[in-house]
């Protein structure tokens, strides 16, 4: 697939190197000439230095030939023009990534959870709003039982929940085939010390360890509270009134919640404050200890810190963590510093080029597959992958399928309905199936749902 | 994808381990290959069959030595990943062009008992595309399979192992870029595809599309068969070795010297010209700026040279022009092959030869030179320079074509113009004392060893060998070779402190 990626930025540099592993025919474009140095130093892709919405520019790097343009600038304008210019020029498809909120009035069909995804808009294939992709996934943590990060899939009927146990935990040290889970629930995946395994029955389960839990949308709060004794968030404390902030407000006081926002500018408070019915806006900084008493964080059963600075962020997450908050989560741009938010304690770290970047490789995967994420820090992928007629995974009952190490079937999705995967499960060809695969075993993984050579 | 576990460290002997053993493999593979080319030649021709046989003994005697060395090198980075930075390229390169040179020289010395100083010599000579030999008399002393051998030494070195190493192994990522840019020939290579590999495949191709069919156009033209193949290995390599004591002169052939002046220009032209003119048609080579100065200067200094025998009435017009074009690509594109002994020449086309020998093809070919990329970008800033003297406030970009040479492209390209002349000059100084030679040879021995052209002036002329030298200063010239083929850089990295240094 020949691929041309608009930006070097966090998602456009991550994007190509993605596609680059995976030995697509990539042409990286930036204006700046010392991050193009670096992004060809790293990987094995053509550069191009110029202006990525320069029409000759575009012509240079023959986008007509192209499958897939993606444009990540941090200019909007460039990425909506760039997108627009390269179809019209002939490429396949393309994408462009925003990340402000105005464009987001051109949805038709508002608040149907997929506002971040937007498909055919000016004529480009699909526009990915990064923030509020992140507004979305931090609404999905917030609507949950104590999950630390939740992914929905096969049409938001499966989620995949992450879950930390904690010391009074109720499922510590019990084999997993003697736990009574409810019905239509199953353990995916487990993090422990940093390192990822699928659990077989036999296996216990310890403090500390990060647990993948499949399940029907409606069964999950009974499973989520078997391993953590959480509840869906009442009280919501948000710190930063931005795009994110205004996005996960809303949304959260629709469904009832009582939110409430700081933000440093009055300027920006009182504006939100006359758009934003039902929300409570604070003047104030999310770093400032006192405000921070003055407004009972410490009893908001949530505190999401989305300000556009990962260290205002860092810091004002962990006060809020110091006043008692039980779940805190935050937005964080820089990658590298997703490790250290865990390190400090914080329990959810979301990140905008995390989200937006597996939306679009999703996109720009072959249509075999519909759905991917990246989870546990690019240390799993799930997929959905439809099992084609006489693949491997269609010859029995689950129980009488010998897996691949390092793969977990998590769900069946068929003409009858959704079901989480069990021993007696039977996948047919055409069914859509949510695998979860470790690092460097999705290839593997996908050959289950190919037709064999016999 | 970031791992939160760091990958372990693995030093830089077990990393290239890995690269070294498939190299000695590849050696192996081909040395064997040689010794069935050698059955090739035809014994109504002088070539004895019995000798011809022998020779392909020791051939296979040779791959089997290589190919056994390969194992502890395989075995030592077994489960070792590939990952290849900055560092571990220059010093993989580096490596494998100095074992290439030490296991390419056991067909030498098992098949033609030469010692190992003259072996090294001989096999550091062909695959550096140098072509300086130490032999006198090759055509009795040599059988076939050698022969081959001989000249395929300038074909694996010519587009360079390494791309061949890049074309056919997966899995190397970023890390063929890395290779590729320490073997590179002259600055900006690229431009192929956006995938170091499929670049690699696409130069490979190209390569291999052109040697077969100057082996086909030198059947045509009367050329024996193992003649015609060996000649193109050689020709395309712009190495230089023959299978006759005279060079191609002995052929005494108009029409093979037109075939293999041909393709020495071809082999001296950027092989992604000939990529690109697939797709957007011939004009490409008009469109390239130092194309159009590869052909001036061809043209020139033929002109220049053919009248200047003409005035001399030493040549008829036809014998003129013959010689001097043949001559002039020869040196110009590094090959030295010879059908004139250029050294009876006048002084005036003496000198216009020594500049050629500066020159060099042009970058991304086989030849070896300065690169006429590198000659361009240091007479625009001299020019540049001047016009600074008396327009200080000038600000203009050095220019190629349309496009600004980027700064850092200019400053190495200027140090690697000094670095050019400081090896010839301290190469000169080691061999002059080393051996009692006067200060042509000395001075032409080490041009034409760093310049990768092979024969000289002097004592060293197309008349003449290198077999007189003594162990050591056969040893000095072998290492200027590879300096030239590597150019510079990437071997003179290794002598940094820093460098080892982490």
């Amino acid at each position: 697939m020949k691929v041309v990626v608009i930006g070097m930025g966090e998602v456009g540099g991550y994007i190509t190197e993605v596609l680059a592993a995976e030995r697509h025919d990539v042409l990286a474009i930036d204006i700046c000439q010392a991050r193009i140095d670096q992004i060809s130093e790293r990987m094995d892709v053509a550069t191009l230095r110029g202006y990525g919405a320069n029409p000759r520019v575009l012509q240079a790097a023959k986008v007509e030939q192209a499958d897939l343009v993606v444009c990540a600038t941090d200019s909007d304008e460039v990425n909506l023009i760039a997108a627009l210019a390269a179809k019209q020029m002939g490429a396949t498809r393309t994408v462009a990534r925003v990340q402000s909120g105005e464009y987001e009035a051109m949805v038709e069909g508002e608040g149907e959870g997929e506002e971040g995804l937007q498909f055919g808009m000016f004529g480009i294939d699909m526009v990915v709003n990064s923030h509020i992709l992140v507004a979305d996934e931090m609404f999905d943590i917030a609507r949950s039982h104590g999950a630390i990060d939740v992914h929905m899939f096969a049409d938001e009927k499966v989620v995949l929940a992450e879950v930390e146990l904690p010391a009074d935990s109720a499922v510590l040290g019990v084999p997993l085939q003697a736990l009574s889970l409810p019905e239509q629930t199953r353990v995916g995946a487990v993090i422990r010390k940093d390192r990822m395994f699928v659990p077989d029955g036999s296996d216990t389960l310890e403090v500390g360890d990060r647990v993948y839990l499949f399940g029907l949308v409606g069964q999950m709060e009974a499973v989520e509270d078997l391993f953590v004794h959480g509840r869906t968030a009442q009280r919501v404390v948000i710190f930063g009134g931005n795009v994110v902030g205004e996005h996960l407000s809303s949304r959260l006081a629709k469904v009832g919640v009582d939110v409430t926002i700081i933000e440093p500018s009055f300027e920006k408070a009182e504006a939100l404050a006359s758009s934003l019915a039902g929300v409570n806006l604070v003047h104030g900084d999310g770093t400032d200890f006192e405000k921070l008493t003055e407004e009972g964080v410490g009893r908001a059963d949530l505190y999401c810190a989305v300000t556009d600075d990962d260290e205002n962020n860092m810091m004002s997450a962990l006060l809020a963590k110091r006043l008692g908050t039980p779940r805190v989560c935050s937005v964080v741009y820089r990658h590298a510093y997703i490790e250290i938010y865990r390190q400090l304690g914080l329990d959810m770290a979301v990140s905008p080029r995390q989200v937006a970047a597996d939306h679009i490789l999703r996109y720009a995967r072959p249509a075999q597959i519909e759905n991917l994420v990246h989870l546990g820090d690019g240390h799993a992928e799930v997929i959905e992958v439809v099992a084609a007629l006489g693949s491997p995974i269609t010859s029995g009952p689950l129980s009488d399928i010998k897996l691949p190490a390092g793969v977990s079937i998590g769900a069946v999705s068929s003409a009858h309905g959704v079901c989480i995967a069990c021993g007696n499960t039977v996948v047919e060809a055409g069914d859509t199936v949510v695998v979860l695969a470790l690092e460097g075993r999705h290839n593997v993984a996908e050959k289950l749902f190919k037709r064999g050579m016999f | 994808m970031s791992s939160i576990t760091a990958s372990k460290q693995y030093s830089l002997a077990r990393i290239t381990a890995r690269p070294l053993g498939l190299l000695l493999l590849v050696l192996a593979f081909s040395i064997a290959v040689c010794g069935v080319l050698g059955f090739l030649a035809d014994p109504d021709l002088g070539w004895d069959p019995a000798q011809t046989q022998q020779g392909f003994e020791h051939m296979l005697y040779a791959a089997g030595i290589t190919a056994i060395s390969a194992v502890p090198f395989l075995m030592a980075s077994w489960r070792v990943p590939v990952h290849l930075g900055r560092r571990e390229a220059l010093f993989v390169v580096s490596s494998i062009w100095i074992a290439m040179g030490i296991f390419g020289a056991i067909p030498f010395v098992v098949g033609a008992q030469m010692s190992w100083a003259d072996a090294t010599f001989e096999a550091f000579s062909g695959l550096t595309t140098t072509g300086g030999t130490v032999l006198g008399d090759i055509e009795g002393r040599l059988s076939a399979p050698v022969h081959a051998w001989r000249m395929a030494t300038h074909w694996l070195g010519g587009l360079g192992i390494v791309v061949l190493f890049v074309a056919l192994l997966p899995g190397l990522g970023a890390g063929g870029k890395r290779l590729f840019q320490s073997e590179a020939a002259g600055p900006q290579t690229g431009g192929i595809s956006p995938r170091i590999r499929d670049t690699a495949k696409g130069l490979l191709w190209i390569y291999l599309s052109l040697t077969t069919l100057q082996v086909v156009a030198l059947k045509l033209v009367g050329m024996p068969l193992f003649e015609a193949v060996t000649h193109a290995l050689s020709t395309m390599g712009t190495g230089g070795f023959s299978t006759k004591n005279g060079s191609i002169a002995e052929f005494d052939s108009m029409a093979i010297e037109m075939v293999i002046l041909l393709f020495m220009l071809l082999a001296g032209t950027n092989f992604s010209l000939f990529h690109r003119a697939k797709e957007e048609g011939l004009s490409v080579f008009w469109k390239s700026q130092e194309f159009r100065f590869y052909l001036l200067l061809f043209g020139g200094t033929t002109t220049i040279i053919a009248a200047d025998m003409l005035f001399s009435a030493t040549h008829g017009v036809g014998a003129a022009f013959r010689f001097a074009s043949f001559q002039v690509a020869a040196i110009m594109t590094t090959t030295g092959f010879g059908t004139a002994d250029f050294e009876q020449w006048s002084t005036v086309s003496r000198c216009l030869l020594l500049v050629l020998f500066f020159c060099g093809g042009m970058a991304g070919s086989t030849a070896g030179g300065m690169k006429l990329i590198r000659i361009m970008i240091i007479l625009k800033v001299v020019v540049h320079e001047i016009r600074l003297g008396f327009r200080p406030n000038l600000v203009a970009p050095i220019r190629l074509g349309a496009h600004p040479v980027p700064e850092g492209i200019v400053r190495s390209t200027l140090a690697y113009a000094l670095i050019f002349m400081g090896t010839v000059v301290a190469g000169a100084v080691a061999v002059a004392a080393l051996d009692p030679v006067d200060l042509t040879t000395a001075l032409m021995a080490s041009l034409a060893c760093v310049a990768n052209v092979g024969p000289g002036l002097g004592a060293v002329g197309p008349t003449d060998n290198y077999g007189f030298f003594s162990d050591g200063a056969k040893m000095v010239l072998s290492f200027c070779m590879l300096l030239g083929r590597l150019e510079f850089f990437s071997l003179l990295s290794l002598f940094v402190p820093a460098f080892w240094r982490r």
